[in-house]
């Protein structure tokens, strides 16, 4: 199945969850927010989130300038 | 009642329904509290002073250097070692002396930002650094304030209202590891525009605020510089958030 990571498509295998994506993908993770089709999804839930076909994974780089 | 004064400096507002009579009253009776005064504060302040918002607070312990010019657009080359609040200060008394400014040259730190805050309505993130920016958060939260925070580096910026009154997630739940970032404006860049786009916005979800208009409460939005895209992410509460999750939460 194919999931969008901001602008990527990538083909993952079934019952991969978005942990194992995000370190597959080697993301460092620290200073990262991550959501899924629209929504943050919390570190704590990162394991028990499945991925289904055409999910779309957005990163979003922490900033804190101004 | 305005006066003749205000009907003419405050009548591109008087003129929309958005805002009319009773939002310019409603505007002057606003207090803002704007933390930083750098990319975002100075926007932002302009925007809100101009606009006729009758208290703002201005905190910021930092002096003017040449290369705050590239995007702090209240300051002048002869402002060059100066006091960014006092500056700051001056400026915006000069540009609507029918409002009261007051400029505080202190860091906004735990010691001070409870007594801060609870003197406004509303508060204006525009600090650089993540420290402050959780310290904010957190007396946000405590005090029920609510808070829009922005910030930008390089070609992007991003910017978040938060409401503890509501069941979103706050800036602890955004980012929850205090962890410095590899990048910032001293050695990443920013695009000076691209800091100001993120300042006028958060004025003008203050005059939203202040008028009456529901915002976008726990929505971050993130702005690309270079395509010129906004996107919208929804921030759940995490329900351990030592700030707004547990015992801590005001609202299910």
């Amino acid at each position: 199945m194919r999931v969008q990571v901001n602008d990527k498509h990538f083909e993952i295998t079934e019952k991969t969850n978005l942990s194992q994506l995000l370190s597959a993908q080697n993301i460092d993770t620290s200073a990262v927010a991550v959501a899924m089709n629209g929504q943050i999804i919390h570190r704590e839930q990162w394991q028990q989130t499945e991925l289904k076909d055409n999910d779309t994974i957005t990163l979003v780089q922490a900033v804190a300038g101004g | 009642m305005l006066n003749n004064e205000q009907l003419l400096r405050y009548s591109s507002n008087l003129l929309m329904k958005e805002i009319g009579e009773v939002g310019q009253q409603r505007l002057l009776k606003s207090h803002v509290l704007i933390i930083g005064l750098g990319g975002l504060g100075c926007p932002a302040s302009q925007y809100l002073a101009s606009s006729g918002v009758g208290q703002i607070t201005l905190v910021d312990h930092d002096t003017i250097s040449l290369s705050n010019l590239q995007r702090q657009t209240l300051y002048s080359s002869d402002d060059i070692g100066l006091s960014k609040a006092r500056q700051a200060g001056h400026s915006l008394s000069q540009l609507n002396p029918d409002i009261r400014i007051t400029a505080l040259e202190e860091q906004a730190c735990e010691d001070n930002l409870d007594a801060l805050i609870k003197q406004a309505d509303l508060v204006l993130d525009c600090t650089d650094n993540r420290e402050t920016r959780y310290l904010i958060n957190h007396s946000c939260y405590r005090l029920n304030t609510p808070l829009v925070s922005a910030a930008a580096r390089g070609f992007n910026g991003q910017i978040i209202a938060l409401n503890p009154e509501h069941s979103h997630g706050c800036y602890q739940c955004l980012y929850p590891d205090n962890v410095n970032e590899p990048l910032n404006c001293s050695n990443a860049g920013i695009a000076g525009p691209v800091v100001g786009i993120m300042g006028a916005s958060q004025a003008l979800q203050a005059i939203n605020y202040f008028t009456g208009h529901e915002l976008n409460w726990g929505y971050l939005q993130t702005f690309n510089g270079l395509s010129q895209n906004w996107q919208q992410l929804s921030l759940p509460r995490t329900a351990s958030c030592p700030v707004c999750g547990g015992k801590n939460a005001r609202s299910s």
